[in-house]
């Protein structure tokens, strides 16, 4: 079966217009969930999975850093289906199928990390004289990380949606997690958080 | 062949995701809650040992404030760091007791004699962090 690229069929401008906006709220619907969750659910403060309060960070870290490096997979296997780069010559048959495969291995490798950051930390904006902007930009990032993620994947689903929607939202999840893995995991690798 | 995979995968992703979500409002804290008869009524020494306040401090703040008390999540309440602050041993057991910011109240977790513990525990600590 060919590969259809999103965005490349044809639809009135009217249904493409609607379908932009269910899938943008779609995926807005689920960072806010994550940000309402994140302040009101009572943290629970203790180490999940069984890992020691010490391990939980090292833990994280090295989840978010496999979530990277798939992520880096994605990019260059987005470039690659899109022509923007040239190598391989010709596009791998499977390539797209190894795309959904690692994407998918990039979101699955990155929920234990956020249930622990969501359960058991949680953010407090209202009532926490910010400590660094540090935590500030990693939990927007995080909650903004599986909306667009969403919106991503509903709109390769729905191949009327504009043209560049595809690409802008998936640079915007890639662009996200690593914002998240600077946040977190190099300050962790480089001693700047305990653990 | 591989688009098989794929669909599995992407299957299994969805599970994932929906245990998560599902964890999320069903898992319950575990409570580090005393055991009644240790400490029911007055503290015995031994539920007050060093050791036994090491290992609250462990399960019920290592996970914020790190292991040494150097700080993490929550800043550095080791030694020095809650000494100078908290001039009187009192004012850090109410913080703990009630809470604070991102901080839940320990009041429904430990028993006052454990926050207590707890508390000369950390700021018996070497000074670390900042
Ligand atoms: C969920 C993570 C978390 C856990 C678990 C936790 N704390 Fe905290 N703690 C914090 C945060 C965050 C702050 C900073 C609150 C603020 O200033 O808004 C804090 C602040 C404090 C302070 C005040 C320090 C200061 O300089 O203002 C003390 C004392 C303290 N915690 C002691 C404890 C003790 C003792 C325990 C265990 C019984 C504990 N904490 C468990 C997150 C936590």
């Amino acid at each position: 079966m060919a590969y259809v690229l999103p965005g490349t069929t044809k639809a009135s401008r009217a249904k493409v217009n609607w379908q932009l906006g269910v899938v943008v709220v779609a995926g807005a619907a689920v960072s806010l969930f994550l940000g309402v969750y994140a302040s009101r659910h009572p943290p629970a403060g203790q180490p999940t999975f069984g890992f020691s309060p010490g391990s939980m960070l090292a833990f994280k870290s090295w989840m978010t850093t496999l979530a990277v490096f798939f992520a880096v997979l994605q990019l260059l296997s987005a470039l690659r289906l899109r022509d923007k780069i040239r190598w391989p010559a010709t596009v791998p048959p499977w390539l797209t199928d190894a795309h959904r495969i690692v994407g998918t291995l990039a979101l699955v490798s990155s929920l234990p990390v956020a249930y622990h950051c969501l359960w058991s930390l949680g953010f407090r904006f209202a009532d926490q004289p910010l400590r660094s902007p540090r935590v500030l930009i990693h939990a927007a990032a995080g909650a903004f990380f599986y909306g667009v993620f969403v919106t991503k994947m509903l709109a390769v689903r729905i191949t009327s949606v504009p043209r560049w929607l595809v690409p802008v939202a998936g640079g915007l999840v890639f662009t996200a997690l690593m914002t998240v893995w600077f946040s977190s995991a190099v300050y962790f690798f480089t001693g700047q958080l305990g653990g | 062949m591989l688009r098989r995979v794929a669909i599995v995968v992407e299957v299994l992703g969805l599970l994932a995701v929906a245990v998560f979500v599902a964890m999320l409002f069903t898992n319950q804290p575990s409570v580090t809650r005393p055991q009644p008869e240790a400490t029911g009524g007055a503290s015995t020494p031994a539920t007050l040992s060093p050791a036994h306040a090491k290992e609250l401090y462990s399960q019920a703040c290592a996970s914020c404030h790190g292991e040494e008390g150097e700080g993490i999540y929550g800043p550095a309440i080791a030694g020095e760091s809650s000494t100078k602050r908290f001039a009187s041993e009192q004012d850090e057991i109410a913080i703990v007791t009630a809470g604070l910011g991102q901080m839940k109240s320990f009041s429904a977790e430990l028993t006052p004699d454990q926050i207590k513990a707890v508390v000369a525990y950390v700021r018996s600590l070497p000074t670390t962090g900042g």
